[in-house]
C-alpha cells in the first residue's frame, strides 16, 4: 500500500527552522501502514529535510558551519540572471539532502532518542514551501 | 552555581497554546508546521473565538461547512487537535521556573490583545504587570538582531543571566548571536529537559 501527501508550510526563510515530526507522525499513524518507510522530499532547491535536535544552539552551529563552508559574502554566478541573490543557498542545499527515509516498525517512526524531522529553509525571502510525505508498507 | 536568574518568554502561538487547552483555537493559526487547509480554518475563525462570538462546538460546524470539508466536525476536531496541540503540561513547568527565576513575557500582541489572552490564560499567575512588555513598544528596526541589541541597551534584558524562550527559531539563533542563551519552544516536556540539561532544574528521570 502507498499513500501519499502534499503538505504546504508557511516558512519565513533567511534559515528558518520548522519541526515537523507531529505532522509525519500523525500522517503515518493515519496511514494505517504497520511496518514500512515514510519518504520525505522536500520540494525546493534552496532548503533540505534533515533529521537533527531542533535545539537553538544545534541551528546556529550548522549555520555557521555552512557560512565556513560555503561563504554568502562572495561572487555568485547565479547571480548574473538578476533574478534573485540566493546563490550560496542553492550551492548550500547540494551539500545537505532534498529527501529521507525512515522506517516505520509496527505503526511507529523508528527515530533515535534525539532524532527530530526538520526542514530547514535557506530561501532569502519568506514564502509558502512544500514537502511530499509518502508512507509506503502494509 | 549557575548565574541564571531571569528566563524571558516570547509570547507567541506555540506558548499560548500549552499555557491553556481552552486557548487553542484560536491562537495557533500561526503556527509554523500546521499544513494549508487548517491554518486556513483557524485564520478564518480567530477573531470570532477571541472576542467569544462562537462556542466551540459552532466553530467545527460552521469550519466543516464553510470549507467544504469531507469529515465531520468531531473528526476535524481532532485533527486539529493533534496537529496543533502535541503536549500539555506548560503550567506545571511556568509553576516549577516561578520558584526559582524571575519570568517576563514579551508579548507579539498589543495590550489591548494580550489582555483578553491574559484573562483567558490567567497569565498573571506567572507574569507580574511590571514583568510583561510589548515588542510594538519597543523600538527596533525590524531585524531580530536590531531587536536584541536593543533590548539589552535599555537594559530589559542582561545577557549571561537570561534565557529566552521562544517557538521561532530565527529569534533564538538571534538571541545567541547576542549572547543570550536561548531554547526553542516545542512543548512543556521539551522545555524543561532543555532547563534541566542547563542544571538549572533537577533533571526527571526522562531527561
Amino acid at each position: 500500500m502507498i499513500k501519499s501527501k502534499k503538505i504546504i508550510l508557511d516558512s519565513e526563510g533567511n534559515f528558518c527552522s520548522i519541526n515537523i515530526s507531529d505532522l509525519v507522525k500523525e500522517f503515518v499513524s493515519s496511514s494505517g501502514i504497520s511496518n514500512g518507510t515514510v519518504i520525505l522530499f522536500y520540494q525546493h532547491t534552496t532548503g533540505s529535510v534533515l533529521l537533527y535536535e531542533q535545539e537553538a544552539g544545534v541551528i546556529v552551529d550548522i549555520q555557521d558551519a555552512l557560512d565556513r563552508l560555503i561563504p554568502e559574502n562572495i561572487e555568485y554566478l547565479h547571480h548574473m540572471r538578476g533574478v534573485d541573490k540566493n546563490g550560496a543557498s542553492h550551492v548550500r542545499s547540494l551539500f545537505l539532502t532534498p529527501s529521507i527515509t525512515i522506517p516505520i516498525i509496527e505503526g511507529e517512526l523508528a527515530l533515535g532518542k534525539y532524532q527530530e524531522i526538520v526542514i530547514l529553509d535557506m530561501q532569502s525571502e519568506s514564502k509558502p514551501r512544500s514537502l511530499i510525505i509518502q508512507v509506503t508498507g502494509e | 552555581m549557575s548565574s541564571i536568574d531571569h528566563i524571558y518568554f516570547a509570547l507567541n502561538d506555540a506558548i499560548c497554546n500549552s499555557l491553556s487547552r481552552e486557548i487553542i483555537i484560536f491562537l495557533n493559526n500561526q503556527h509554523r508546521s500546521i499544513d494549508t487547509i487548517v491554518r486556513q480554518v483557524l485564520f478564518k475563525f480567530e477573531s470570532d473565538f477571541i472576542i467569544g462570538k462562537n462556542s466551540k462546538q459552532e466553530f467545527f460546524n460552521s469550519a466543516t461547512s464553510i470549507f467544504n470539508l469531507d469529515i465531520t466536525s468531531d473528526e476535524l476536531e481532532n485533527a486539529i487537535l493533534s496537529q496543533i496541540f502535541p503536549t500539555h503540561g506548560i503550567n506545571q513547568v511556568l509553576s516549577e521556573l516561578q520558584t526559582h527565576f524571575s519570568l517576563t513575557l514579551f508579548s507579539q500582541y498589543p495590550p489591548e490583545l494580550l489582555l483578553q489572552i491574559s484573562s483567558i490564560l490567567n497569565l498573571n499567575k506567572y507574569f507580574s504587570k511590571n514583568n510583561i512588555f510589548y515588542t510594538c513598544e519597543i523600538e527596533f528596526a525590524g531585524q531580530p538582531g536590531d531587536f536584541f541589541q536593543n533590548l539589552i541597551s535599555i537594559g530589559k534584558i542582561q545577557p549571561g543571566k537570561s534565557i529566552w524562550v521562544d517557538s521561532n527559531s530565527k529569534m533564538t539563533s538571534s538571541s545567541i548571536r547576542a549572547g543570550i542563551d536561548a531554547i526553542i519552544f516545542q512543548n512543556s516536556d521539551k522545555l524543561r529537559r532543555e532547563i534541566a540539561l542547563r542544571g538549572l532544574l533537577p533533571r526527571l528521570g526522562n531527561e
